[in-house]
């Protein structure tokens, strides 16, 4: 054998752990040779065992997968087949998965006295603990929607309790909120609707808002720089990711979404308040609404429970008048809004029944208690009268 | 490297190509260790390490689509090929960098699952630690390589082979040649003599079996 496949042989015993060379081995002329090579290599041991710190990996992990959420498609044939493998569903490296003991064969609890209390108490200790590391292992997996949803967010709030310093929180809540921001497109992609829409989107402006104050505590320097640079692009992608969702998601998460946007510091609808007048003719009955606020866009909408209504009679950026026929529009009207045909929309807070829209007056048009209807005539209409 | 049968590579690969987000996951979480260590032994700061790890995973991300791997070790190839891509930017910036800057960066030490608990050990460690990325990075590339892949990795000498696109022969010189220049750089000598001379002409002046591997031990000195 050559040298230096003897040299092979013996690294990859070495390698492998499974012996050292052998002690009449090494006495040989060659292998005293081979000694200090081995012990070189040996040298590069510590390299062997060395590994990225779990926060690094975690954060890397949810960084790569947020850069391709977009263009993600369902992951469904790996879980296929990992259901056909035996694996869990839905998890994401089987083999590589938890490792915490499985739930211990229930055992038959000795009859004497003394001893008894003792093995309740550890049994529901081993109990406990098996079943919050296994609630902590499929928490740390939950997505939005899910009932472990709650869990997950209460660790990462104990990890952000836990960071080492001021800017290890940032980066955390930076990190977390990628990861709701990747939740949301995904929910959007699947159709999922809520609750997983509306919670992806809650969690990503609480985990941005928490970032955004962390970053204004830091003192001016290159890394408050560089995570107020990452907060940026995060927030620039979420204005994008969700003027994207708009036109897919439902009208209640569509409001919830713009008031996202403008906290964004996009522009959007708001509404300040509606009045709503009812004018009776002779054979015609009219309801006219008035829309004051901001942001309306050319060829914006009013809407009420979500519908556009009426014909538009005049429109600019801060007020929008519509009429509609009384036989289509019931008084009184709820949810009052305006939708711009970016998809953005805003529903007003306020809602103002004139005396004679026959509502008594009322905000969001609840009527007021014990107000009546009235039939007053108003600029010379009469409800029905003069026939 | 033992790929669990009941995922097949290929159906991970083309699953990652197509950016699905879960294959893309498999892959990073088996590969994460073995490019970080790759990384590791060229640059003696984990937190440099990491940045260069991250930069080499985002790349992978990015170019997945168009690697031409077809198993396991032709994806590692590919790789770690991109590793030693970033490494190479690296050290080019790192050319304008003072030697008191680099000095700064070259204090800390790998972290192992072993040997965090033992203080006595992470000193020790991190003393010798520069030394041996100093002495790795001493080596030429392709015995560095070898040494890497073989000893930090732990591929075979026929995976190295097919990882580097030569013989094994070739691979079991070089690995020898390495060795002995490592340990004559960590100052490892057997009866006062140094280890890489022992052997008449093996260091890599001579690099043996030339005729057979003449075009790998011509680019064992670059």
């Amino acid at each position: 054998m050559q040298i230096e496949d003897r040299l092979d042989a013996l690294l990859t015993l070495r390698l492998d752990g499974s012996s050292r060379p052998s002690s009449a081995s090494a006495g040989t002329g060659a292998d005293d040779e081979l000694m200090p090579l081995l012990q070189a290599a040996d040298m590069l041991a510590p390299l062997r065992a060395a590994r990225p710190s779990a926060e690094f990996a975690r954060s890397l992990e949810v960084r790569l997968l947020a850069s391709v959420a977009s263009h993600a498609t369902d992951g469904g044939m790996l879980a296929r087949v990992s259901d056909t493998a035996g694996h869990q569903p839905g998890g994401e490296f089987p083999w590589a998965a938890s490792t915490e003991p499985s739930m211990p064969r229930r055992m038959r609890p000795r009859r004497t006295l003394g001893t008894r209390p003792l093995w309740q108490m550890v049994a529901a200790a081993v109990l406990l603990l098996v079943a919050g590391v296994s609630a902590l292992t499929a928490a740390a997996a939950a997505g939005p929607g899910s009932p472990l949803f709650g869990l997950h967010r209460a660790e990462q709030n104990v990890r952000v309790q836990f960071a080492s310093s001021q800017s290890d929180r940032v980066r955390l809540h930076l990190s977390y909120a990628d990861e709701a921001l990747s939740q949301l497109d995904r929910a959007v992609a699947q159709q999922a609707g809520d609750p997983a829409y509306r919670a992806a989107l809650t969690t990503f402006l609480t985990e941005q808002r928490a970032a955004a104050q962390g970053v204004a505590a830091l003192p001016a320097g290159a890394e408050r720089d560089a995570l107020a640079a990452q907060l940026s692009a995060l927030r620039a992608k979420a204005q994008s990711d969700l003027r994207a969702a708009l036109h897919a998601i439902s009208w209640s998460d569509r409001l919830a979404t713009t008031q996202a946007l403008g906290e964004l510091g996009e522009i959007v609808p708001i509404v300040n308040d509606v009045n709503v007048t009812r004018e009776d003719g002779q054979n015609v009955h009219i309801v006219r609404l008035v829309v004051q606020g901001s942001g309306f866009a050319a060829g914006a909408t009013v809407t009420v429970g979500g519908q556009a209504v009426g014909t538009l009679l005049s429109s600019s950026a801060t007020q929008l008048v519509v009429e509609s026929d009384a036989t289509t529009l019931h008084l009184p009207v709820r949810d009052v809004g305006v939708s711009n045909p970016d998809g953005t929309a805003a529903l007003s807070p306020r809602i103002e029944m004139d005396n004679g829209a026959g509502n008594g007056g009322s905000e969001n048009g609840h009527p007021t208690p014990g107000a009546q209807p009235t039939a007053t005539p108003k600029d010379g209409h009469g409800r029905g009268g003069g026939g | 490297m033992t790929w669990p049968p009941a995922f097949p590579f290929a159906l991970v690969l083309q699953r990652a190509r197509q950016q699905d987000q879960q294959a893309l996951g498999v892959l990073y979480k088996r590969f994460l260790p073995v490019v970080y260590r790759f990384v590791l032994a060229r640059v003696d700061d984990p937190h440099l390490a990491e940045d260069l790890t991250a930069d080499t995973f985002f790349a992978v991300v990015k170019d997945i689509g168009g690697a031409r791997a077809r198993d396991e070790l032709g994806f590692s190839a590919w790789v770690l090929g991109i590793a030693r891509n970033k490494l190479a930017q690296h050290f080019r910036r790192q050319q304008v960098r003072t030697e008191s800057e680099r000095e700064l960066a070259s204090m800390a030490e790998p972290r192992t699952s072993e040997d965090e608990d033992d203080p006595l050990a992470v000193i020790t460690a991190r003393e010798s630690w520069s030394t041996v990325v100093a002495a790795l990075n001493r080596l030429t590339d392709d015995q560095r390589a070898v040494v890497l892949y073989r000893c930090v990795l732990g591929y075979s000498a026929e995976e190295v082979a097919d990882l580097l696109d030569k013989r094994p022969g070739t691979i079991r010189g070089l690995q020898f040649r390495a060795l002995a220049s490592l340990a004559r750089y960590l100052g490892i000598e057997k009866h006062g003599q140094r280890a890489g001379r022992t052997r008449s002409g093996a260091d890599e002046q001579h690099p043996p079996h030339r005729s057979r591997a003449g075009k790998d031990s011509d680019a064992d000195r670059r």
